[in-house]
């Protein structure tokens, strides 16, 4: 059985960081999850880390380094670039989804309010990104 | 005559003094020089009324009035020489004596006279002026005029003195002699020669026989010597113009059937021997009558007038031109009075004005002038008055037909009399009226526009501005323009060289330019230009001008400033509106999942330990956050209308409302709507913008009609003016048109929330795309009678929308 790949939650709002952590354990998933609290800790954590993540959970209201700019520069980095990035935030916004696509985001996923579709939503990400989606090697 | 005068020196020697004595008139009117003209012409023509200046007795002759002063004759004023200056009787009171009378051509003492003694050269020239006769101290005594010679031969005549040299008794037919011509008795006389001078010529005529003496005088005027014609009355019959002959015989007639009173006097035409006619005037009177009454002899004498007649003739033909010149003259000319009356008008008055001569002849002229112009026209006919010309007088002058017509007068006053040439000049006025209101009109406009204009003249370098470009430039338009290098100066020093070098290319191009300069007025304000040229060629293609205007647009640069900041300051709200909108999507949101999220942890984890009511409370709290993520996403939706780019194009809303109508009856397949959609509803906007009125619209026609078994919702369009208007209309709930302007407000709800769910924010929405499209949107209705909502959408043309927010990635 191969080791399995730790999840890389960056969340500053600790209430977010809570439902988001309950909703994917709702699926028992056994992954290790990594939370860092803004964008440079989030980066800190994949210079540092031996083996890096099956996916990237990545609020784009950071502080210090907001997400797209922590996007920008996982793809910018040799080692990074394939990592698996989903956007998961409050945003709606047109342009910022664009955005996120045009700097290589795999996907974009609004957070949704209402609690049961927010649970679901998260717990299908981690359920696929951890379990279905075969990485890059 | 010379020729004559001396060959009968001679016969002077012993003149008889009686028949001389006779001829001296010695009544005499005399005046002082100083006698004012008319003074001295009034002596003439009235028997009474002398001063004390005024030597004059009853028998005085009429015809001449002699000037003297104490000490000498200064003249004499003849009849004749009236009739000469009655030509002209304005001038009259003008002259004065002196420069009017004959000076006295001669000059005889009495006594040389009575003793037949005279200066020699006296005879030389026969005198046409009476002859003053003076005394010893040379005081004027009488003189010796043409009828006091004819009255003393006649009554020599009759009572012939005793001559020295003679003892002939008083012959009326003189001895025949080998010549058979008859002698005059005055021959016999001695003093044949000295009347002869004096008549310039006699004659003799003894009626019986028909005999005639004519004297060497008489012969001479017609050009031969005594010898060469006989002394018989056909003689002059023969020389006299046939076509005179009957006037002469008229004239005898009337003079013996009147007995002599009657005098015989008239003026005839004789042939020259050369050839030339020789007008003469010829005086006669019947010196003797038989018992009958029928005359017997008769005594004349010729006096040669041609000249005269000559200067009759010229005066007539000048005359005559005169009045031609005054008749066809184009020029409207008049002779009037300074009592304000036309005296004579020639017929250019009738073509310009309508009137014929005998309108206006004797009418007073003011009573054709125009009422504003009368006072001016008195105060030139009192400056005519005052004997000064008045030249360029303009007034107006009442035509016939009631028009006014612009009359330019030049006039010279002469005495009483005013001597004027007119032109009409009511065209030329109206051109220059005309030209006048232009130039007002365009100096105006330049004013207003702030535009000046301008010439540069290349070959002479001269500039010419209009006024307004001394105002743009802030010049005292005393200073006149500048020239060239000097107008460099007035510009900004960082433009001058620009300015030059464009000038400079526009010559050598011989194209327009254009260009934006900064000058200072001399006071330091800073103006803003904008400066066009242009070249102008000569016929011959050679570049002889730049014209061109000046505008100031300082104004509009301040506008343009202010615009960039205005832009500026709206670029930032909207950068900031962005900002807030998106914290707003992302901030207020967390919280809401974090309630909902943690009381659905709640009731999943503990939900055991509640009881209905209190799982009650968790939909409620999961109720509110839905709703508050309703208005939060509303709210956003609203930002986001304000802030999208907008892209014009034709929209079909029959489509849009159809499709919305179908997606909502697939919702809600149980709702009975009619749907009223005419074909082709189009409508000119941005399309995604347009799509989200009518969604909005057509979802609140649904809404409102819900409670409603049967609905109807229509779209229509119904232009107002240019502005195409379209309208939704349901048959629904319905409002109180008290509350019409709540409609539009953000949050604003007319409905509680258990009779139609919204958020009050749909309306505004609509209502904020409709004004990004530069038009209007309003309702009409009524209680439970339906609503509808009106939009107008302007018609723009191509792409062109007012911009839109701009997407800005400064922030995440």
């Amino acid at each position: 059985m191969t080791q399995l790949k730790s999840i890389l939650l960056v969340e500053d709002n600790p209430d977010d960081e809570a439902l988001t952590l309950r909703a994917l354990r709702r699926n028992n998933l056994k992954n290790e999850i990594i939370v860092a609290r803004n964008g440079q800790e989030a980066l800190d954590v994949l210079s540092e880390i031996a083996v890096l993540p099956c996916v990237v959970l990545l609020d784009l209201k950071l502080p210090k380094i907001p997400g797209l700019e922590v996007l920008r520069r996982i793809r910018a980095h040799e080692r990074w670039r394939v990592l698996p990035v989903v956007l998961l935030t409050s945003s709606k916004e047109e342009r910022d989804i664009a955005e996120g696509y045009g700097l290589g985001a795999n996907s974009y996923v609004c957070k949704p309010v209402d609690f049961q579709q927010f649970t679901t939503a998260v717990s299908q990400l981690g359920l696929y990104w951890a379990v279905i989606n075969e990485p890059a090697p | 005559m010379l020729m004559h005068a001396k060959s009968t020196l001679g016969m002077l020697e012993n003149p008889p003094k009686s028949a001389l004595s006779l001829a001296i008139v010695r009544a005499l009117t005399v005046v002082s020089p100083n006698t004012p003209l008319l003074d001295a012409i009034a002596l003439m023509t009235s028997s009474a009324g002398y001063s004390d200046d005024f030597k004059r007795s009853e028998t005085c002759d009429p015809n001449h009035v002699w000037v003297a002063d104490k000490e000498h004759i200064l003249g004499v004023l003849t009849v004749g020489k009236v009739v000469h200056l009655s030509a002209n009787p304005a001038a009259l009171p003008q002259l004065s004596l002196p420069q009017v009378l004959v000076p006295p051509l001669a000059i005889l003492s009495e006594s040389a006279l009575l003793d037949g003694d005279p200066p020699a050269d006296f005879w030389r020239s026969p005198p046409t002026v009476p002859i003053a006769v003076v005394d010893e101290q040379r005081h004027l005594v009488g003189m010796i005029t043409r009828d006091s010679v004819l009255t003393a031969i006649a009554a020599t005549l009759a009572d012939p003195p005793t001559a020295p040299n003679s003892s002939s008794p008083p012959a009326p037919i003189p001895t025949q002699d080998e010549t058979s011509s008859p002698r005059s008795p005055l021959s016999v006389l001695n003093v044949e020669a000295m009347f002869d001078t004096l008549l310039a010529g006699y004659w003799d005529w003894d009626i019986p026989t028909n005999q005639a003496y004519l004297s060497p005088g008489f012969k001479q005027m017609f050009g031969y010597a005594d010898h060469e014609l006989p002394n018989v009355p056909e003689t002059w019959q023969n020389l006299i113009f046939p076509e005179d002959l009957p006037k002469v015989k008229a004239s005898f007639e009337h003079h013996v059937a009147s007995h002599g009173s009657e005098p015989f006097d008239h003026e005839v035409r004789y042939r020259h021997k050369n050839g030339a006619t020789i007008w003469v005037n010829c005086v006669g009177e019947v010196v003797a009558w038989d018992a009958q009454g029928q005359p017997l002899r008769m005594i004349g004498c010729h006096i040669d007038i041609t000249q005269q007649k000559q200067a009759e003739l010229e005066m007539r033909q000048t005359k005559e031109e005169l009045e031609n010149f005054f008749t066809v003259a184009l020029d409207l000319l008049c002779i009037a009075d300074t009592q304000g009356y036309f005296r004579r008008v020639n017929r250019t008055w009738e073509t310009i004005l309508g009137y014929l001569p005998a309108d206006l002849e004797g009418q007073s002229f003011l009573a054709f002038v125009h009422p504003d112009d009368v006072e001016e026209t008195q105060a030139a006919i009192a400056q005519l008055s005052n004997q000064e010309r008045v030249q360029s007088f303009v007034n107006r002058y009442r035509c016939r037909d009631g028009s006014y017509r612009y009359i330019e007068w030049y006039s010279q006053p002469q005495g009483d009399l005013i001597y004027a040439a007119a032109r009409d000049i009511t065209e030329q006025r109206q051109l220059e009226m005309k030209l006048r209101r232009r130039e007002a009109h365009l100096k105006t406009a330049q004013r207003i526009a702030g535009l000046g204009s301008w010439e540069y003249d290349l070959p002479t370098g001269q500039i010419t501005w209009s006024d307004e470009v001394f105002e743009i430039l802030g010049r005292d338009p005393a200073l006149g323009a500048p020239n060239y290098a000097e107008l460099l100066t007035i510009y900004h020093p960082e433009d001058q060289a620009y300015h030059d070098l464009v000038v400079q290319e526009a010559i050598r191009t011989q194209q327009p330019y254009d260009l934006d300069l900064r000058a200072y007025h001399p006071d330091g304000t800073l103006v803003y230009l904008q400066a066009r040229g242009e070249p102008i060629f000569n016929a011959t293609g050679e570049l002889v001008q730049l014209v061109g205007i000046l505008l100031d647009i300082t104004e509009r640069k301040r506008a343009e400033a202010q615009l960039l900041q205005t832009s500026a300051q709206l670029a930032a709200s909207n950068d900031e509106l962005e900002a807030f909108a998106y914290s707003v999507s992302h901030d207020l949101r967390a919280p809401l999942r974090a309630i909902e999220g943690f009381s659905q942890a709640l009731l999943e984890d503990y939900g055991d330990q509640f009881d209905d009511s209190g799982r009650k409370y968790f939909d409620r709290i999961g109720h509110n956050v839905g709703r508050m993520n309703d208005l939060i996403s509303d709210l956003l939706a609203l930002s986001r209308v304000s802030r999208s780019a907008m892209t014009g194009t034709s929209v079909n809303l029959s489509h849009l409302v159809s499709a919305e109508i179908a997606e909502l009856q697939t919702i809600h397949p149980d709702r009975q709507v009619e749907l009223v959609v005419p074909p082709q509803v189009i409508a000119w906007g941005d399309a995604t913008l347009l799509s989200l009125v009518i969604s909005n619209l057509v979802q609140n026609a649904w809404k409102f009609t819900q409670h409603h078994p049967t609905a109807r919702i229509e779209l229509g369009q119904c232009d107002r003016g240019e502005q195409p208007t379209y309208f939704i209309r349901d048959d629904g709930a319905g409002f109180d048109m008290a509350h019409a302007d709540m409609l539009f407000g953000v949050f604003q709800r007319l409905h509680n929330m258990t009779e139609f769910p919204g958020t009050g924010v749909g309306l505004a929405t609509v209502k904020r795309i409709i004004q990004r499209h530069g038009g209007n949107v309003w309702a009409t209705g009524a209680v439970e009678q339906g609503a509808t909502i009106y939009f107008s959408l302007p018609v723009t043309s191509g792409t062109g929308m007012s911009p839109g927010g701009q997407h800005h990635h400064d922030s995440a």
